[in-house]
């Protein structure tokens, strides 16, 4: 009877080793992977309220998308022109906000062919629907996990949509500004915002898969400044 | 006695359930995913020289940048040849080669950097190639070993990739399979040198380049003629 305790013990021991807490390891964010635990490191004393506008660093921001072709593989696409800002709030994230806007003109899949045919009716309809946007409504926390929701609009359709992101990190304030770095990956089907394009496969496959896969890389500069030379670097006095 | 031994065996379940058992389960083939019954009876020996579909495959690389997010990219110009055997796998090959000129990070100023002797040295080393030398299968996984060449510089390299799958050639089209992979390499090993680090430790560009293949290649060969086919049996 013992013994059978025992064992179940370890069984229930071993499945919360193996199923729970290897979960949550993956999903350490940068500051937590990076940040040492002890109190000598700057990274963990840099104290600027990151508080701000800051708008889509173009050259570092990546808005990408990869559809599943034949049930093969994925074909990548990104949207080469698009603007975009974040309002950051550091002491209440919840209070921040996100908006960005690409041009449906600017998709590029690498084959120009292809990116002609992205254009048509079809697919967005550029004529009519130059623009897809993004704009928050909400940033919440859930446990571990920063959830954004907000209104989707493709090809004239407006959807709710919630995805997690992650808030890589900050670069500390120089005279421009600062930095900081945002990921997030979720997914949409194609057809809910009539996007509708594309047969099956006689084995059933879909050619171009409805599941439209969305990774969002955002660099963005502004918030805080240095103050002159002087106080560069050097922590915030809190007052 | 009868009742710690039923929860014993209901802990082993659950713990069977939510832990490693199912990792241990080979990912599902895009056949048995997607299947219909006539999938798994599908007959068809793809054993074949498969090229490249240059439409549909990618030859992608991310870097970090400072520290906070991937820039990626891909090389737009490329061909490349996989010789499958179906029979056994281990015997199949490989290659395949990148015009450097074709870099694509978004256009601009970056592409253009890249292409100057800061990075790739384009006017020295037009071509990236790849030729694989052995490819293994370890347990459910299969790698691929082979020499990389970038900017003058050849590295013995091995990765997994996996075999997405395939679809039957049609009187109109080849048959087609589909090829994934994913691997890092140092870029400095290759001579690939520049960058500096941030005042706060981060890297302007990572060492770490991510390798990301999406390979889709078309086969030679057609289905016979349909009408032979089946009265025979």
């Amino acid at each position: 009877m013992k013994r059978a305790s025992f064992l179940l013990g370890i069984a229930l021991f071993a499945l919360f080793i193996f199923s729970n807490s290897g979960t949550e390891a993956v999903n350490l964010s940068f500051t937590e992977k990076f940040a040492p635990k002890g109190g000598d490191d700057k990274k963990k004393k840099d104290t600027t309220d990151y508080t701000g506008t800051y708008n889509f660093d173009k050259a570092h921001t990546f808005i990408g998308f990869k559809v599943k072709h034949m049930g093969l593989i994925e074909v990548p696409g990104f949207f080469r022109d698009f603007t975009g800002t974040v309002n950051y709030d550091a002491k209440d994230v919840t209070k921040s906000t996100v908006e960005f806007t690409a041009k449906a003109t600017s998709a590029d899949t690498g084959v120009a062919a292809r990116d002609n045919h992205l254009k048509k009716p079809e697919f967005f309809d550029v004529e009519k629907y130059p623009e897809i946007t993004f704009k928050s409504t909400k940033v919440e926390k859930k446990g571990k996990n920063w959830m954004l929701t907000g209104d989707f609009t493709l090809k004239g359709v407006t959807k709710s949509i919630t995805f997690p992101f992650n808030v890589v990190g900050f670069l500390p304030p120089g005279e421009r500004g600062s930095k900081m770095g945002i990921t997030a990956e979720t997914s949409i089907n194609r057809r809910d915002y009539g996007v509708t394009y594309g047969g099956n496969l006689p084995s059933g496959v879909a050619a171009v898969s409805d599941n439209v896969t969305i990774t969002l890389q955002i660099e963005a500069n502004g918030g805080p400044k240095a103050a002159a030379a002087a106080g560069a670097g050097a922590p915030a006095a809190k007052p | 006695m009868k009742r710690t031994a039923f929860l014993l065996g209901l802990g082993l379940l659950v713990f069977f359930i939510f832990s490693g058992f199912d990792k241990q389960w080979p990912a599902p083939s895009i056949a048995q995913s997607f299947g219909r019954g006539d999938d798994k009876k599908d007959k068809t020996d793809y054993t074949d020289t498969y090229s490249f579909d240059t439409a549909n495959s990618t030859i992608g690389f991310r870097v970090k940048h400072m520290g906070l997010v991937d820039v990626p990219g891909c090389i737009r110009e490329f061909k490349g040849r996989i010789s499958y055997d179906a029979g056994d796998v281990t015997r199949s090959s490989v290659e395949f080669t990148g015009d450097v000129m074709s870099i694509d990070t978004g256009g601009g100023p970056r592409d253009t950097h890249l292409k100057s002797s800061d990075f790739f040295d384009v006017a020295k080393y037009k071509l990236i190639q790849f030729k694989s030398s052995k490819v293994e299968k370890k347990g459910e996984e299969l790698l691929v070993t082979g020499e990389l060449i970038i900017k003058g510089t050849s590295k013995t390299i091995t990765f997994p990739f996996k075999i997405a799958g395939f679809i039957p050639a049609t009187e109109n089209a080849w048959a087609r399979m589909g090829v994934t992979a994913e691997t890092t390499i140092n870029r400095r090993d290759y001579g690939l040198n520049y960058g500096s680090t941030l005042p706060n430790g981060a890297m302007l560009i990572s060492d770490e380049v991510r390798i990301d293949l999406q390979i889709e290649a078309t086969g030679t060969k057609k289905p016979a003629p349909a009408v032979a086919a089946e009265p025979k049996e």
